[in-house]
């Protein structure tokens, strides 16, 4: 019994009835949030459906008042008039959110599985040397990696001043591979981090079992770390692709607005969000079509997202 | 052939520790051989030392004839069961124990017959497309053996393989462990800490010490010609009676003054087996009676009975009644008890009663005969069957 | 054939096999047909190329296999086989159609195909490689010494030291890449033989390939790169570094000779091509050069001998680490290492980025009132906000006295001293801005006001660390002071201004909100009906973009002129309360809300009598509301969006994120608010699972000894999660330092709200000057160090 429901005793009727009413505001206030929540996507998604005329003359929830609701935005916006077209855009951001994902998720199993289970010398210290890269703000990087990508980096080597290249000037600015690079170097320490704590987990004696029956290092990786780190392999997956899928910053230095063929989706919107007066119904489409995979991989991997968002509340 | 040989085996870890110490001794040809001791006595570590997951520091280890120091766990040609099964989650039954012959690039028809014989011996069959996780703990623990089976090794190591299970199965599986390595003919290699599971299943059993082998010898040998007072006091159950107690001269022969006031006359057939006692006359000795060795007053002459002892506890255990009966004799208070009973809170409990100078005796009564508690009983030793150890060393006076 | 699979199984293996392959023929059948009509449909400038349809149809292949694979894998249930098979195979077969339709696909395709494909391959041959050190040493050493040739190569040719130019039709034509396979023949051969041979015949081979390996890259140096040889420093370097690779191996115990030998060799490479004039040598002093170099190291190869297996296991150890971390470190020091010392470097030198001119660009950056301006600083203290935090202060600190009081009949000092406090605040505001008006203080009473914050501060401080978990300021009391401390910050915020102080109201107002709403709706959800169904609504913005949650609150901000229907959500709602006020019905509204006012006292009044105190105020803080909103509806002089000017309707709506001074510094807060809408989602999340953490038999025994809902909640799940309270906000923290998207999107900045991240962009690659910009992302990155760092901290605590 509650202290509160002890005290209702003594209030007779009228306080049973204001109890009741107070054990259920948690569910009232919490769907009032829930409707304020849903609120702006819902009236962008139900503005998307009107035209620039109606959606300057009336407001989205009169919707159905409206005479004609029509796909003309999505039409418009997915074909090549603005800023090249979202379709190319969309495309540009699988281009750039696939490798992003695979390739980082790839490399930082092969070393999370080196901290774990090889023993060196500096192994520990060497872990949280390259865990301690989170730290590193994305901003801190950009400038050298820009130039990088735009010339190639050089190395004047000290006392007998010769210049080495170290990486060539491969021209990569302007290119879904230059973001996808930085992606993939951006995404290291979190991916080592968060699949480090997963295999290291995994029992010693399956790994020792293994030995005995015959594997290698690389036999175990294979045939017994990655089937088992399936399900941390995914929650990190989710999480890498909906973060390089929605990121901005690193597309738009790399790629600059100045390059419709390879912008991803979400530098098309924001051009067209600089435009907002001229494409402000065109906006609404525009904004669906991008969040369209996000949304779609959201409700339909939450489980997994969820686990990520847990295991990676470390993010830098 | 496929002895395995241990020569002169240390393993000293980085840090300085040693775990092993100059450890001898030998595993003959489809011998199965039970390492037992107490937690930390490095029976693991030399388990694993044979299996290759432990570097060795310095001697030789030998299986087969061949010196196998370096050789990594694949080409040793062993099988393994851990405590834990580690079976692989992921794999079915049958994939698990497919999963060396399929990694030394047998032929997948080859793999089918072997393992579908091993599953058949093992009584697998029908669930050799289920994953681990489907299945209880005693089947569980079969497939282990039947991964170790599949591979016709060498040699089987077994790491306590039955203490993840409960009690009653555990019972069941010593038994079939025992009978299929009888069938099999593999030199097995079988670490546990039970010291029950030790005298049941092995041809030999060796008992280790804080990294010190202390007897290698068959499990009735063991129990009736423990080396020293470490053996002694750790195998058995229920566990020996030990007191410290001064050797005398009683009539004709040898008496040993157990408790103040009691003289037990020590039979000749005693001294036979322990010949030192003799020169022992006048100093204090450890004086071992197991529960057994304990008889009715009227059953033994007069000078072997020690009188007056209240019963503090009685274990009736059916076919026979454990009985505790407090003494005024002097515990032995050393390393080796300490390892011996491997319980901190046991050994603290002894070394208070060692300060309050007197330990229970644990005797065996048949249930009809039992005391009740609180009476002051009489009891007989046989001390034709009692042990004799150097207080100091620990070692028997043979 | 024995088998031991179950009858079922390998029929449903061979089944999919057969699927499998009947649907590559397919694709293949149907590619033949396609791209036959596509050559003829796509025509254009860029036809198809047989290669490209390959990889086409070979992608296609891939989809129906996966499609295959996920039909089987996902065999639960009927239904969902066929979706998932209709799923795989609807995706494939969109990307086999784009793929032949668009060369931007193409493009992506193949870049993303030949990363992948070459990172695996790459990976699987190293570790293969490797494998042979134990079974196979020559070998292992012939592949080696190709690796090596091949790599020294791409080095050599990169660089331009070395080149092969033929002659053909005329033209000069640069065939130097065909060095490399070249140069990887020759070390094939010297590892072999170093490998395979043994006794005094390895010496010979050993030193013998190393002198013609030598030769060969010497005889193709480039003209450029003919060093003149100085028998001085080349001899003096080589006896130099020969020495101190002899000390340096001794040191580490190991052997001197080859130590000397590998000494020697990099001083005759520093010599030689270090030291000496480049391009003035001939081309027998650079075949000299070359030849001893690789003679060098061809002898420091054979000293030491055939390595035993023991050698050879350390040896194969120690490679497959370095094969297992290298791909993920390089990504590392590449991406983040390298490129954060460049920066901060760069944040030294001068615009072009040459010269050192120390903390100049800082200074510059300090000196821009748009980066930081406390110039009014004063004003804090007569600020609204300032007054308000002193009455919710006095407020709180009042309502934990009572509470103090009625529980052990006690009054804390320092809970008198914090009421006291606030209420000198209280007057001694309202004093200054009677006498100075609310622009500008001019009176000197900054000074007491400050230390009489601090005094506050001071004493909460002493009570939070006297009375933890003690009765007081849990709660409703709590919260009001915390609201207060908040608000505190809005004085101080929008008084002083620039980025460093919007990045800095950013961290305190986001974090805080986000973490507290996310709190209280997870602790809300945690006993609500549909509860994950909630919840995935409020987590869902976590799946949009900042630059998709921005426009979508940009619509909800849109204010439409005056004579305009507002099409906002927001100011729909503020122009339509002003309009109902001054309609015909807005007596009868005023009646409701009346009623409304009265229903909400009583039940406020009697949730109070039952201890339910944060329901309780806030229905008589509701009450009060509805009182004098009727109020004001009964008035007939409008509200909210509407003004009655002599007796004309004036339309007032809100002009959120604009140049009009309507809400000045506050814009900043409208820009946060999308943010805060996708990150409580976040916060909710963690703490939701935190608080299904806390173990029910602590509830239980909580609930055993009395506590309310409330109680339980502030007394026994608040303490249990506090660490992932710190977890949140850290993370919070740092994502809120570095926020980008969402100022670019709406406002770029302007109207006073940008933040670090967007400066440095525009400073960086507007303005073009990297420096100053390098300035701005070392303020960030030292900014968030702390805070990472604490993080870090924790994760290891967590990891152990």
């Amino acid at each position: 019994m509650s202290a509160a429901a002890i005290r209702q005793g003594s209030a007779g009727g009228v306080g049973k009835v204001v109890y009741r009413t107070i054990s259920t505001i948690p569910t009232g206030a919490l769907w009032l949030i829930v409707v304020i929540w849903a609120l702006p996507t819902l009236g962008m998604f139900a503005n998307s459906f009107r035209g620039p005329g109606e959606q300057r003359a009336s407001a989205w929830w009169l919707l159905f008042q409206d005479e004609r609701l029509s796909l003309d935005n999505y039409a418009t916006v997915l074909g090549t008039d603005v800023q090249g077209g979202l379709v190319q855009g969309v495309i540009n951001s699988f281009a750039i959110a696939l490798p992003a994902t695979v390739i980082p998720i790839a490399m930082a199993a092969f070393a999370a599985y080196a901290f774990a289970w090889m023993d060196f010398r500096g192994r520990e210290w060497l872990f949280i040397g390259t865990v301690s890269l989170l730290a590193v703000p994305l901003q801190t990087a950009l400038i050298p990696l820009l130039q990088m990508y735009n010339g190639g980096a050089k190395q004047t080597l000290p006392l007998i001043s010769r210049t080495l290249t170290v990486f060539p000037d491969l021209d990569l600015t302007g290119t879904t591979t230059a973001v996808w690079l930085t992606h993939a170097g951006f995404a290291m320490p979190l991916a080592i981090f968060l699949l480090h704590n997963f295999i290291s987990s995994l029992p010693k004696d399956l790994f020792e079992s293994a030995r005995i029956d015959g594997a290698d290092h690389f036999q175990i990786f294979v045939r017994l770390v990655l089937p088992l780190s399936i399900p941390v392999l995914a929650a990190f997956a989710i999480f890498q692709f909906l973060w390089t899928w929605n990121d901005y910053l690193i597309a738009l230095t790399m790629i600059g607005p100045a390059a419709p063929q390879v912008m991803p989706a979400t530098v098309i919107i924001a051009a067209i969000a600089g435009d907002f007066g001229l494409y402000e119904h065109l906006l609404t489409a525009g904004a669906f079509v991008q969040s369209f995979f996000p949304i779609l991989v959201f409700f339909a991997l939450q489980k997994y997202f969820v686990r990520g968002i847990l295991a990676g509340s470390v993010k830098g | 052939m496929a002895e395995i040989v241990f020569d002169s085996v240390n393993k000293i870890y980085p840090d300085g520790t040693q775990a092993i110490f100059d450890l001898s001794f030998e595993v003959a040809d489809k011998e199965f051989v039970i390492l037992v001791g107490p937690s930390g006595c490095g029976k693991s570590t030399a388990l694993r030392m044979v299996a290759g997951l432990e570097e060795i520091s310095s001697g030789r280890l030998l299986i087969g004839d061949r010196v196998v120091n370096d050789l990594s766990p694949k080409e040793r040609d062993i099988a393994m069961v851990f405590q834990s099964y580690a079976l692989y989650p992921h794999m079915s039954v049958a994939d698990n124990m497919g999963f060396a012959l399929k990694l030394a690039k047998v032929s997948k028809e080859e793999i089918d017959r072997r393992v579908r014989d091993a599953a058949e011996m093992l009584g697998l069959t029908e669930y050799l497309h289920r994953k681990p996780k489907a299945l209880s703990g005693g089947q569980r623990q079969r497939v282990a053996m039947g991964r170790a089976i599949v591979r016709s090794p060498q040699a089987y190591l077994m790491d306590e393989p039955l203490s993840n299970l409960d009690a009653k199965l555990r019972v069941a599986m010593r038994g079939e462990i025992a009978a299929l390595q009888d069938r099999l003919e593999v030199t097995t290699l079988y670490v546990t800490h039970d010291q029950v599971e030790a005298m049941t299943m092995g041809d030999r059993v060796a008992v280790m010490k804080l990294g010190v082998l202390q007897q290698v010898a068959s499990p009735t040998d063991l129990y009736e010609r423990p080396d020293n007072l470490f053996v002694a006091g750790f195998i058995g159950s229920p566990a020996m009676n030990l007191a410290e107690a001064e050797v005398v001269r009683h009539g004709d022969g040898l008496g040993v003054t157990v408790q103040e006031g009691t003289t037990l006359a020590i039979d000749p057939a005693a001294l036979e087996r322990y010949p030192k006692v003799r020169d022992r006359v006048g100093q204090r000795v450890a004086v071992g009676i197991r529960p057994e060795h304990f008889a009715a007053p009227d059953e033994v002459p007069g000078d072997r009975v020690m009188r007056g002892l209240p019963v503090s506890l009685i274990e009736a255990l059916g076919a026979e009644s454990l009985v505790h009966v407090d003494t005024r004799t002097r515990p032995i208070v050393s390393e080796d008890m300490r390892a011996a009973i491997d319980d901190e809170d046991a050994f603290e409990e002894l070394k208070r009663q060692a300060a309050a100078g007197g330990q229970p005796f644990v005797v065996r009564y048949e249930p009809s005969r039992a005391p009740r508690y609180g009476d002051k009983v009489d009891v007989g030793v046989r001390t034709d069957r009692v042990h004799f150890f150097d207080a100091q060393t620990g070692l028997a006076l043979r | 054939m024995a088998t031991i699979a179950v009858p079922g199984d390998r029929r449903s293996r061979s089944i999919g096999l057969g699927v499998a392959v009947g649907g590559a023929a397919l694709v293949a059948a149907s590619f033949a047909v396609v791209s036959a009509g596509t050559e003829a449909a796509l025509g254009g400038p860029e036809p198809v190329t047989l290669l490209q349809r390959l990889l086409g149809s070979l992608l296609g292949a891939a989809g129906v296999l996966g499609s295959v694979l996920a039909f089987r894998a996902a065999a639960k249930s009927m239904p969902r086989r066929v979706a998932s098979l209709l799923l795989a195979a609807g995706i494939s077969i969109l990307v086999w159609w784009l793929y032949l339709e668009r060369t931007g696909v193409r493009q992506a395709v193949h870049s993303v195909v030949i990363a992948v494909v070459l990172s695996a391959t790459l990976f699987v041959a190293a570790n293969r490689w490797l494998d042979q050190s134990l079974r196979a040493w020559a070998r292992f050493s012939a592949i080696s010494g190709a690796a090596l040739g091949g790599v020294v190569g791409i080095l050599l040719v990169g660089n331009r030291a070395i080149g092969l130019f033929v002659s053909a039709g005329g033209e000069r034509v640069d065939r130097s890449l065909w060095l490399v396979p070249g140069l990887a023949a020759v070390g094939a051969v010297l590892g072999f033989l170093v490998g395979a041979l043994d006794g005094p015949l390895r010496r010979v081979a050993g030193v013998a390939g190393g002198a013609v390996a030598g030769l060969v890259v010497g005889a193709f140096l480039l003209v450029g790169v003919l060093p003149a040889l100085d028998p001085v420093p080349l001899v003096g370097s080589t006896a130099v570094l020969a020495a101190v690779g002899a000390g340096l191996a001794r040191l580490r115990g190991r052997d001197a000779v080859r130590g000397a030998l590998l000494g020697a060799a990099l001083g005759w490479l520093v010599g030689a091509f270090g030291l000496g004039e480049l391009g003035a040598g001939t081309v027998v002093e650079g075949i000299v050069a070359t030849a001893v170099l690789g003679t060098l190291l061809g002898l420091r190869l054979v000293v030491a001998p055939r390595p035993e297996l023991s050698e050879r296991l350390v040896l194969e150890g120690r490679v497959r680490r370095v094969i297992f971390l290298a791909p993920a470190l390089t990504f590392v020091s590449a991406a983040l290492i390298i490129p954060t010392i460049r920066t901060i470097w760069l944040s030294f030198l001068d615009r072009q980025g040459e010269t050192f001119v120390g903390l100049e660009n800082f200074v510059f950056i300090f000196d821009q009132p748009s980066f930081y301006d406390p110039s009014r600083w004063r004003d804090v203290f007569n600020s609204g906000e300032f007054l308000t935090f002193a009455v919710l202060l006095s407020l709180g600190a009042a309502m934990a006295l009572r509470q103090r009081w009625q529980v052990d009949r006690r009054a804390p000092i320092e809970l008198v001293a914090v009421a006291g406090v606030g209420l000198a605040l209280v007057a001694g505001t309202l004093l200054d801005r009677g006498a100075a008006g609310p622009e500008g203080s001019t009176s000197s009473w900054y000074a007491p006001a400050l230390l009489l914050v601090v005094a506050a501060v001071v004493a909460l401080v002493r009570y939070g660390r006297g009375n933890a978990g003690n009765t007081g300021l849990a709660g409703p009391s709590g919260m009001l002071v915390a609201a207060g401390g908040l608000l505190a910050a809005f004085a101080v915020f929008s008084t002083l201004r620039g980025t460093l102080i919007n990045n800095l109201w950013w961290v305190v107002l986001v974090t805080a909100t986000a973490t507290g709403l996310g709190l209280a709706i997870a602790a809300l959800a945690d006993r609500a009906r549909a509860e994950s169904a909630a919840k995935s609504i409020i987590f869902m913005p976590m799946a949009l973009s900042f630059v998709g949650a921005a426009i979508i609150w940009r619509f909800m901000y849109i204010a439409r002129p005056e004579d305009a229907t507002q099409t906002g959500v927001l100011n729909a709602l503020w122009v339509g309360l002003g309009d109902l006020a001054i309609s015909d019905r807005a007596g009868a509204a005023a009646v409701v809300l009346f009623v409304v006012a009265v229903a909400l006292l009583v039940f406020g009044g009697l949730s109070l009598r039952l201890g339910a105190l944060g329901t309780g105020w806030s229905s008589v803080l509701l009450a009060m509301g509805s009182v004098w909103l009727g109020l004001r509806f009964l008035s007939g002089e409008g509200v909210a969006g509407v003004a009655v000017v002599d007796g004309q309707r004036v339309l007032e709506p809100l002009y959120f994120i604009s140049g009009t001074q309507q809400f000045g510094a506050y814009n900043n807060v409208f820009i946060m608010i999308p943010f805060i809408w996708v990150y409580t989602g976040f916060a909710m999340v963690v703490f939701s699972a935190a608080i299904k953490g806390v173990p029910a038999d602590l509830l239980e025994a909580g609930r055993v000894d009395g506590a309310s809902e409330a109680q339980s909640f502030w007394r026994i799940v608040l303490p249990q999660i506090s660490p992932t309270i710190g977890v949140v906000i850290t993370t919070i923290i740092v994502v809120v330092m570095k926020v980008f998207d969402i100022v670019r999107v709406m406002t770029n900045g302007n109207f006073g709200t940008q933040v670090l991240a967007n400066e440095m962009w525009n400073r960086a690659f507007i303005d073009g000057n990297f420096p100053v910009g390098s300035a701005v992302a070392t303020i960030l990155f030292f900014s968030v160090l702390p805070v990472m760092f604490l993080n870090i901290r924790r994760m290891q605590k967590g990891a152990a």
